[in-house]
């Protein structure tokens, strides 16, 4: 049967780091409580002069190259973002570019946080339904700290930078690949969190003051723990597609915004904590790029082979949820 | 294969006619305007507008003629450049304000490219997702928000609009689809500014780079070089002679170079057709509002061999062949 395989991974996380604390510091909180719950230890800060397409593109030549698989080799490049390098053309165009991937098709896709694993998705769906597509490259790239108010004490400690990349390929495997997915949003929540810029706001002198053109949050709505009650569901539901357990599953990762949720979902699942593997406390908080720097890091260390079970959740502002299951070929 | 159950467009109700154009820069521009490019006229966002107010209207139109309600539809995708926010992204908010729950979501963007790529894109899922009925599909575009409005090329140029599609999961694939990219064109037409490369400061604003900018002029016209060989390509995949095209719509930025096109591919003016008089340049909602409007027009009947055609800056383009 046509199915799927991630024939190889790439991150990349810029080198200059700060401390979680050294930002209280700065800001005059103390964070020691959040960063023992929520697991963010460091934050990860892009270089003035790079940008959106620069994660992706050493991301992507990783992959590319754990892949064994040369850039003119493939039809499709996904790139996943919310903080992209221009409003248009798309990140995509620019990494195709200084890929020299030439023969590939190209899109960005944007759902927030949950974008990566919808794309992922989305480029599964393209080599199973149309044979012409063979081999695609996946790219979460988020580059929040340009959208920061540093002197905001929620969202400045939380966000850093940093892309995740998957080459997807075409197989024949009878035993193993795609599983299944289940997908969930709600938009009542669209005015919670996020960079509200564009054609309904667009930047003046006088927004760029009030700092209306950085990630903003409403303070009379406080987002509810929606990942606690919806990501045990969708896991059940997207194993249950390929007539599995949660029991089944040797690897689950999710977005990595706050390490005790994911303790209580995989609680909830009454699955061990070596089942999922964060990181957070090395690379902190990266959107639309955590789950594929998860799956790379978790590959790094040998903890998925051949024939497990690997699942990836992932939620995004607004809100919007994916969730996907492959069996590791 | 993917059914269009149905249609559905909007436009802003402010009215720009060449004239006001000509007018405002003190030059005859009518003769550029309706003689190349093929506008008479163009509708623009107001002020406290913005594109979610084109996609809704739009979206209910097309759920009607579908006779579908906002809780039948299992995704909600929108296809453009010019969003609503930076994040999050503009289908969420619509689908909240449809209350669209059942509804996966995201956006795509590939410039003007867009439209004819999420629709393959949808397809695509519909194929792996028999348990999906319906989805909803809006192309929309609201540029003129981004232009310098002295600028006399682009502010003449380009408006806003959306149309939106129902699309019913039918078990069958869209016919064929083709796709050519080549981002060595990333810098040359675009919003650069307000994302990560030069994000919104004062220096961004006082430089203009958040609005649309022409940066590096291309030598010979990309589409005329490059749809020809791209419907032709895509034909011998459907397998099928260029004579079997009932209709064929392309993107509306050039009337010369559509007309050009269709005289190299031996395919007569009748078989195709075009909005841009009334509706100027609109982007990523251009293909859909074309359909629509020729379908309204009886250009189009169920059963029609249809092929979308379609070029984004960046650049992007993608061609679609489906059976209406």
């Amino acid at each position: 049967m046509r199915t799927v395989r991630i024939a190889g991974t790439g991150i990349y996380t810029p080198t200059r780091s700060m401390p979680t604390e050294e930002v209280g510091a700065i800001l005059g909180i103390d964070l020691s409580q959040q960063i023992q719950a929520g697991g963010i230890k460091v934050k990860k800060i892009m270089a003035e002069d790079e940008e959106a397409s620069d994660l992706a593109v050493y991301a992507g030549m990783q992959a590319l190259k754990n892949a064994g698989i040369k850039p003119s080799e493939l039809d499709l490049i996904i790139v996943s973002t919310d903080t992209p390098d221009y409003i248009s053309p798309c990140t995509a165009s620019i990494v195709q570019h200084r890929l020299l991937a030439k023969n590939a098709g190209l899109f960005d896709t944007n759902c927030a946080c949950s974008g990566w694993v919808t794309a992922l998705n989305t480029a599964t769906k393209y080599i199973i339904a149309d044979q012409h597509f063979h081999k695609a490259l996946v790219i979460g790239t988020y580059a929040m700290t340009r959208f920061l108010n540093w002197q905001d004490k929620v969202t400045a400690p939380t966000f850093s930078d940093g892309a995740g990349a998957a080459v997807l390929v075409e197989d024949e495997s009878e035993t193993g690949g795609y599983l299944g997915s289940m997908l969930y949003a709600d938009g009542y929540y669209w005015d919670y969190l996020g960079v509200y810029l564009g054609s309904a706001r667009l930047p003046t002198a006088e927004s760029v003051a009030n700092q209306e053109h950085t990630v903003r949050y409403n303070q009379n709505k406080r987002f509810p723990d929606v990942n606690s009650v919806h990501w045990p569901r969708l896991v059940r539901e997207t194993l249950a597609q390929a007539n599995l357990t949660p029991e089944d599953a040797d690897m689950l990762l999710f977005t990595q915004v706050r390490r005790n949720t994911i303790e209580g979902v995989m609680n909830t699942l009454g699955l061990p904590m070596t089942k999922t593997h964060n990181v957070m406390e090395k690379y902190g908080y990266t959107g639309s790029a955590c789950v594929p720097m998860a799956l790379h890091d978790a590959l790094e260390q040998d903890l998925i082979h051949s024939g497990d079970v690997v699942v990836m959740t992932a939620s995004g502002g607004g809100y919007a949820m994916a969730c996907y299951a492959m069996r590791w070929l | 294969m993917s059914h269009i159950a149905g249609m559905g467009l909007k436009v802003p109700d402010r009215i720009l006619t060449n004239e006001y154009f000509s007018e405002y820069f003190k030059e005859d521009l009518n003769g550029f305007l309706e003689g190349t490019v093929g506008q008479k006229e163009r509708h623009w966002l107001a002020d406290d507008e913005s594109v979610v107010d084109l996609c809704l209207p739009a979206a209910h139109e097309a759920m009607a003629e579908a006779g579908i309600a906002a809780k039948d539809l299992s995704m909600v995708v929108v296809a453009s450049d010019t969003h609503e926010y930076i994040s999050p992204p503009t289908s969420v908010v619509v689908q909240g304000k449809l209350g669209a729950t059942n509804a996966m979501i995201f956006d795509l963007s590939a410039s003007c490219a867009s439209f004819v790529t999420a629709l393959v894109t949808v397809d695509s899922w519909f194929r792996s997702h028999p348990d999906f009925k319906y989805a909803l599909l809006i192309g929309e575009y609201g540029m003129t928000k981004y232009l310098d409005k002295d600028d006399k090329y682009t502010a003449s140029l380009f408006a806003d609009g959306a149309a939106a599609f129902v699309i019913e999961n039918t078990g069958e694939s869209i016919i064929a689809s083709k796709f050519i990219a080549d981002g060595t064109y990333h810098d040359y037409l675009g919003v650069f500014g307000g994302g990560t490369k030069y994000p919104i400061n004062d220096d961004t604003l006082a430089k203009g780079l958040h609005k649309l900018r022409i940066l590096k002029k291309y030598d010979q016209n990309p589409n005329l070089v490059a749809w020809p060989g791209l419907v032709t390509s895509l034909m011998n995949k459907v397998g099928e002679p260029l004579s079997a095209i009932d209709l064929i719509l392309f993107t509306q930025i050039n009337l010369l170079v559509i007309k050009k096109v269709l005289e190299i591919l031996g395919i007569p003016e009748s078989k195709s057709h075009w909005i841009m008089d009334r509706y100027g340049y609109t982007g990523s909602a251009c293909i859909p509002m074309a359909l629509y409007d020729a379908r309204k027009q009886g250009k189009v009947k169920p059963g029609d061999l249809v092929v979308l055609v379609a070029s984004g800056a960046g650049q992007a383009m993608g061609a679609v062949a489906l059976r209406l």
